[in-house]
């Protein structure tokens, strides 16, 4: 029989190596590491400034001010720290400490260091890899090893990445809250008992609270966007296509795309630049060149007064209007003028297919993930079930305690959409509309070279508030699954907060641009966050360090 | 064949005009050509593709009722496409490699994984559906079909739902002569390109089955036929001729064994006239041509029954699976409602959008299909059963061609292939890429016969050799110094010869014992051998029926007066091993297998010294006046056969006789190929081959039944006694 089985999954494998170790440690935080910054970014105020990890370590290694061990047992130490309240992480690789020797080994003798030597990176555990298991946070696959990396793991890889563990999620991505992970349920490092937003919620949540310097997330309706906004970190969203799709676990394939988290615009920019591009695995993958996303944001300069004089936005009217929080609504106002001060010019645009992205993303993500999610029927045996004695209770009993309640949920809601008789009411005309948001999004970007809008209609609420209301939370999605329809590049980065925690909840900002043309948000994104007075997206849960 | 009786030797005098004698210059031995009853008809393969229908047991009776009825016959073809690689990942597939080798994370449908399609099955669909007529989607797509099934690794298949590839032809065929020949026209629906699923392996207990995943995602084109046919014949012509098209095309090998061709056929029958379908059923597990048409014939027969007793409700919507064994179509299962397969646009795969210089290019790079060749073939003269059987095999058509190419006769080359070349593959297992012969050298055999420049006979020999060994025409006719005599003059003053030799058994032949043509035959067989003067006649001789056998043929049919004969035996140089074999051979030596024979008067239980002495006297008996020597020869190396070669060289034979156990099985067929051991290749079998004097071997057939006589250059002569 074909086997893909692996002994039972034991969940967030820590290093266990001794406490005295850490202590003689501790003095690398990530304080210690932001402040050995030598070459700020931005000339105004470094105190606003989110300054790059990536940029920053870079230059720390090169000049030998930082070790490799020294780093990741400062960040391992973090982890400790902080993971018991936050479960962000799944399984945590336990060869850290060994890859940042070799990287310190290589470093000393002075051979040349990948784009992303000693780069800490999460990866969402719905992507695989090969070395670690990866479950999609489902019970369906636990212990399941993959033969294979994804694609953009293995990009990470060969350009000197270190892949820390597998973040949570909500089983196969369906979720906007990392609740429905069949493993654990992550925690907001802003307000622990509120959630991460999902689906990419254990990704945000380590990079916000610095478990991980970038990490992997994938956005099927807007699962790096709204857990960045939740968590105070920048997500992206490519281009569909910009990235390979292949080693991420579908849910729907014609939407999904992997994504980007970091702590400033730059570190998300140069992890995409690491893994876009085609890939000869996926056939959904573009040719379109890929430009040096990183030298873009490095080669702005900030001595302009009005640096992006001329830009043409557009705040989505229908974004800001009744439902959204009131809150939000002001925050994204203030983030509106903040863009008119750096000489943009900011006007309201109507996209008057708004509305329906909700139905129609659904409907279409059901319908293929009801498609995409038939592999998992037993017969593989990545889920250990006990012997049927026909087939059908084999598929069932496999599936029934296989999958959560979501997941069953949306099966069943998308078998119903595909069955016969259903289709032309549903599917198609979903497509229908698809192809509607697709043209409205065209005209707008036509007459406006970026369009914004919240990235959810509230800040993160509480662990459990919308449990009982799926239709609540599918509400959430409103601000995000559109983009998603339309293919589109968005970038969602902390703009302001709400009251809510102790020190305040963040609000992201959502930025949506043309087919492929992540460089002008990245750019757009990098000013704004530069130039954002007073505002520092670090959660209170390791700001004291 | 292999015994090759000549039933009817037409001889000389009686009929010589019409024969060809042939020589063998240097070693001077008469053919006589002779036509066998057997030679070329049996050689006449049919061509495989034709079929056979039994009739049922009650065939009489139903058949009476089937005439009330109409059959209306579709057909779902599944063809596997030979890309070097599957349909959407990089795998190789190879039939019958273990389970579970020729596998990878795309076709098992792991997590993560996704399909990339391979444009070599985008090729062969856009040559399948050009060459079915078919109009071509410039913009076509993949779909999912959904359901689950063990072998279905992604719990979906992907297909092509409602914009299939290729869509409204046609193909054109002719049926087989023996079924009242006939062209005909079949629709064409659709095809469309779709992957393979697995297989399901059942255990013998029945309690568990296991999956192998090897043929999951290998390319298969779905080819949906019009319901056309109207019977068994048609239905299994119209595979034949998909199967012949495929092959052409060069995308599939089509072979309905290992499950590269499958077909399912939907039957369903009418009352003459009416114009409405009935109700449908569909046949699964047909795995030849032949079975098609009986499961279609069954099928037809049962549902005419059932109609005709009033019992047409029992004709249900299902699936029945033929039975080889039984020969019948029993129900697998009945259709519960229509299965829903809740297909959608494929979203891992972008849209298949052609541009028409592509599919202009495909189309210019068809060969010549089947129906165009036979096209051509008919209005190049041939017959059709000729243009049938040529057409059949696009590697025999090529050859064909090749041949004619070269400027050969086209019906000559077309009797040679059908004829010999055709018997050697049958009987040798081989293909026609398989054999020796080139069309070059066909076509120069056929010119060399057609000019005279060596007979029809000798050309045949020259084909066997050039079948197995391969060579040249030119190249063979100078090694073996093949030179036809047609010299009328010469061959009758032996004829004549014979004649006055054998007053008493011309006076029997003309009194009407016709048997001893063969008699006759064997006396100008001989005559030819000698040119008068005194020559050297060996026999190789051994305590064996054969050998005595050969001994009595050279005393009464190749020794004459003056002529010396030597008794050879070769022994075995090993006193001790001579001794042990002598031990052993003699008392396991059965007492029949000794020479029965009273003429030379051998009997049972002799030791070696004996029956060569035995031997001597039997000469003195039968030819009083010749003289006999008796040589011993130890064994030379290992082989006897080349001891034996040595001697006669050594000693100037210009003849040597050698008893034959068992038939000449290959030599009909020409020379075994040689080069090899020489286990498994007959003592005399080895000196026909390989002396430059005459050899014959020796069988004798029982106590009247005269010789069986072989040759370099004659194959089974039968010389009756
Ligand atoms: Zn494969």
């Amino acid at each position: 029989m074909l086997s893909t089985m692996h002994p039972p999954r034991s969940l967030s494998c820590f290093p266990s190596s001794p406490i005295s170790l850490l202590r003689h440690h501790t003095s690398f935080n990530f304080k210690a590491l932001s402040s050995l910054s030598t070459q700020p970014l931005t000339p105004t105020d470094t105190q606003a400034s989110q300054s790059s990890q990536i940029l920053n370590l870079r230059h720390s290694l090169l000049s030998r001010k930082l070790t490799a061990t020294q780093l990741v047992n400062s960040f391992l130490t973090r982890l400790r720290l902080t993971e018991p309240s936050l479960k962000s992480f799944l399984h945590v690789s336990d060869s850290l400490l060994r890859q940042a020797q070799e990287l310190d080994d290589k470093i000393n003798r002075n051979e040349e260091l990948g784009p992303l030597a000693g780069v800490l990176v999460g990866v969402k555990d719905n992507i695989c890899t090969s070395d670690m298991p990866s479950t999609g946070g489902s019970r369906v696959l636990d212990g399941y090893r993959p033969p294979f990396d994804a694609t953009a793991v293995r990009k990470i890889k060969e350009q000197g990445g270190i892949i820390v563990g597998k973040t949570n999620l909500d089983e196969f991505g369906m979720g906007s809250t990392t609740e429905a992970s069949a493993y654990q349920v992550t925690a907001n490092p802003w307000d622990v008992s509120r959630v991460p937003g999902g689906s990419s919620g254990g990704s945000a949540a380590a990079v916000s609270a610095r478990q991980c310097m970038v990490s992997l997330g994938s956005d099927t309706g807007g699962s790096v966007r709204q857990p960045a906004s939740f968590c105070g970190v920048v997500g992206l969203k490519p281009t569909y296509g910009r990235v390979s799709r292949f080693g991420l676990m579908a849910y729907a394939s014609s939407l999904d795309v992997i994504g980007c988290f970091g702590s400033s615009v730059a570190d998300a920019g140069i992890l995409l630049h690491a893994i876009s591009g085609h890939d000869r695995l996926d056939a959904t993958s573009s040719k379109q060149e890929v430009p040096d996303f990183t030298s873009l944001i490095s080669s702005i300069n900030f001595s302009e007064s009005k640096p992006l004089k001329g830009l043409r936005v557009g705040l989505i009217r229908e974004t800001i209007d009744e439902g959204v929080d009131h809150g939000v609504t002001t925050v994204i106002r203030g983030a509106a003028s903040h863009l008119e001060e750096l000489g943009c010019s900011v006007s309201e645009v109507s996209l008057p297919s708004f509305s329906l992205g909700l139905p129609s993303y659904y409907i279409l993500a059901s319908s293929e993930s009801s498609s995409n999610l038939s592999r998992y029927d037993g017969v593989r045996t990545m889920f250990p079930i006990t012997a049927a004695d026909e087939l059908n209770s084999l598929y069932g009993d496999s599936r029934a305690k296989g999958f959560g309640n979501e997941v069953k949920m949306r099966i069943l809601m998308g078998t119903y959409a595909l069955s016969a008789g259903y289709y032309d009411a549903y599917y198609k005309r979903a497509q229908q509309v698809r192809t509607i948001i697709r043209k409205s999004f065209k005209t707008a970007l036509d007459e406006h070279d970026i369009l914004i809008s919240p990235a959810s209609p509230s800040a993160a609420y509480k662990i459990g508030e919308k449990k009982n209301d799926p239709l609540a939370m599918y509400a959430g999605d409103i601000m995000t699954v559109n983009v998603n329809l339309a293919g589109l590049p968005a970038l969602v980065l902390p703009c302001g907060f709400v009251e809510g925690g102790s020190a305040g909840l963040p609000v992201g900002l959502q930025m949506i641009g043309a087919a492929f043309d992540e460089g002008k948000l990245l750019k757009v994104g990098h000013i704004f966050e530069q130039t954002l007075k007073n505002s520092r997206f670090v959660p209170p849960l390791i700001a004291d360090e | 064949m292999t015994s090759a009786i000549f039933r009817s030797i037409q001889m000389l005098p009686f009929c010589y005009h019409t024969t060809t004698a042939l020589f063998r210059r240097k070693n001077r031995i008469l053919f006589c050509t002779m036509k066998s009853t057997q030679a070329q008809s049996a050689t006449q393969e049919k061509p495989p593709a034709q079929i056979k229908v039994s009739s049922h047991p009650n065939a009489r009776a139903i058949d009476k009722i089937s005439k009330d009825y109409e059959a209306v016959i579709g057909i779902e073809t599944h063809v596997q496409l030979s890309t070097l690689t599957k349909a959407f990942c990089s795998c190789p597939y190879n039939y019958g490699s273990p389970p579970n080798t020729s596998v990878c994370p795309v076709c098992m449908g792991l997590p993560g994984a996704l399909p990339v399609l391979n444009s070599k099955v985008i090729e062969c669909a856009l040559k399948v559906g050009l060459a079915l007529n078919c109009k071509l989607s410039l913009n076509s797509k993949f779909d999912r079909k959904q359901y689950f099934y063990p072998d279905l690794p992604k719990g979906y298949q992907i297909s092509q739902f409602d914009i299939p590839i290729a869509t409204g032809g046609y193909i054109d065929l002719d049926l087989p002569l023996e079924y009242g020949g006939g062209h005909r026209k079949f629709g064409i629906t659709r095809v469309h390109m779709e992957e393979d699923a697995g297989k399901l392996l059942h255990s013998e207990s029945g309690s568990y089955s296991q999956v192998d995943l090897n043929r999951a995602g290998v390319p298969l084109l779905e080819i949906v036929s019009e319901p056309d046919m109207r019977t068994g014949i048609e239905a299994a012509e119209y595979a034949a001729e998909l199967q012949r098209l495929v092959r052409y095309l060069g995308v599939s090998n089509g072979n309905m064994q290992e499950g590269s061709l499958r077909c399912d056929v939907n039957v369903s029958i009418r009352p003459i006239g009416q114009l409405e379908f009935g109700t449908k059923v569909e046949i699964k597990n047909l795995n030849s041509f032949s079975s098609m048409g009986r499961a279609i014939d069954f099928e037809i027969a049962r549902q005419a029954l059932l109609l005709s007793q009033g019992r047409g409700d029992e004709i249900v919507q299902e699936t029945r699976l033929w039975e080889e064994g039984g020969q019948k179509t029993v129900t697998m299962r009945k259709k519960e409602g229509l299965a829903d397969y809740r297909y959608f646009p494929e979203p891992d795969l972008p849209g298949v959008s052609l541009t028409q210089e592509f599919v202009d290019s495909i189309h210019t790079s068809l060969p010549e299909l089947p129906e165009m060749k036979r096209r051509r073939y008919e209005q190049m003269g041939l017959s059709m059963q000729d243009v049938l059987f040529l057409a059949n095999d696009i590697n025999v058509a090529d050859f064909f061609d090749a041949t004619i190419a070269k400027g050969s006769d086209v019906k000559l080359a077309a009797n040679w292939i059908m004829g010999d070349i055709a018997a050697y593959m049958k009987n040798e297992k081989l293909t026609i890429n398989e054999i020796k012969i080139t069309p070059q050298e066909l076509s120069e055999l056929i010119g060399s016969i057609k000019s005279g420049t060596i007979s029809g006979k000798i050309g045949k020999e020259i084909l066997f050799e050039l079948l197995a060994k391969g060579g040249t025409v030119k190249g063979i006719i100078k090694e073996k110094d093949l030179v036809q005599i047609v010299d009328p003059a010469e061959i009758e003053k032996m004829v004549d010869k014979v004649l006055s030799e054998n007053p008493k058994q011309l006076e029997q032949y003309r009194g009407g014992k016709t048997k001893l043509q063969g008699f006759f035959a064997g006396q100008l067989f001989m005559v030819a051998m000698g040119d008068g003067s005194a020559r050297r006649v060996m026999v190789v001789a051994d305590p064996t029926r054969e050998s005595a056998g050969a001994l009595q043929y050279a005393l009464s049919h190749a020794v004459l007066e003056e002529d010396e004969l030597i008794l050879l035996h070769v022994e075995n140089p090993c006193s001790w091993r001579n001794t042990l074999s002598t031990l052993l051979k003699w008392p396991n030596l059965p007492v029949n297998s000794i020479s029965a024979s009273s003429t030379i008067g051998m009997e049972g239980g002799s030791n070696e010294v004996d029956f060569l002495d035995e031997m001597r006297y039997a000469c003195k008996l039968a030819q009083p006046k010749i003289r006999v020597r008796v040589e011993r020869s130890p064994i030379e190396g290992k082989e006897r056969a080349s001891t034996i070669l040595s001697q006669a060289k050594a000693m100037g034979v210009d003849i040597l006789v050698i008893g034959q156990r068992r038939s000449f099985s290959s030599a009909i067929l020409g020379y075994k190929r040689s080069g090899g051991s020489m286990r498994g290749i007959d003592t005399a079998e080895y000196l026909i081959e390989n002396s430059n004097f005459t050899c014959v071997a020796v069988q004798k057939k029982g106590q009247n039944g005269g010789y069986l006589l072989n040759s370099k250059t004659q194959k089974n002569f039968w010389l009756l006694a």
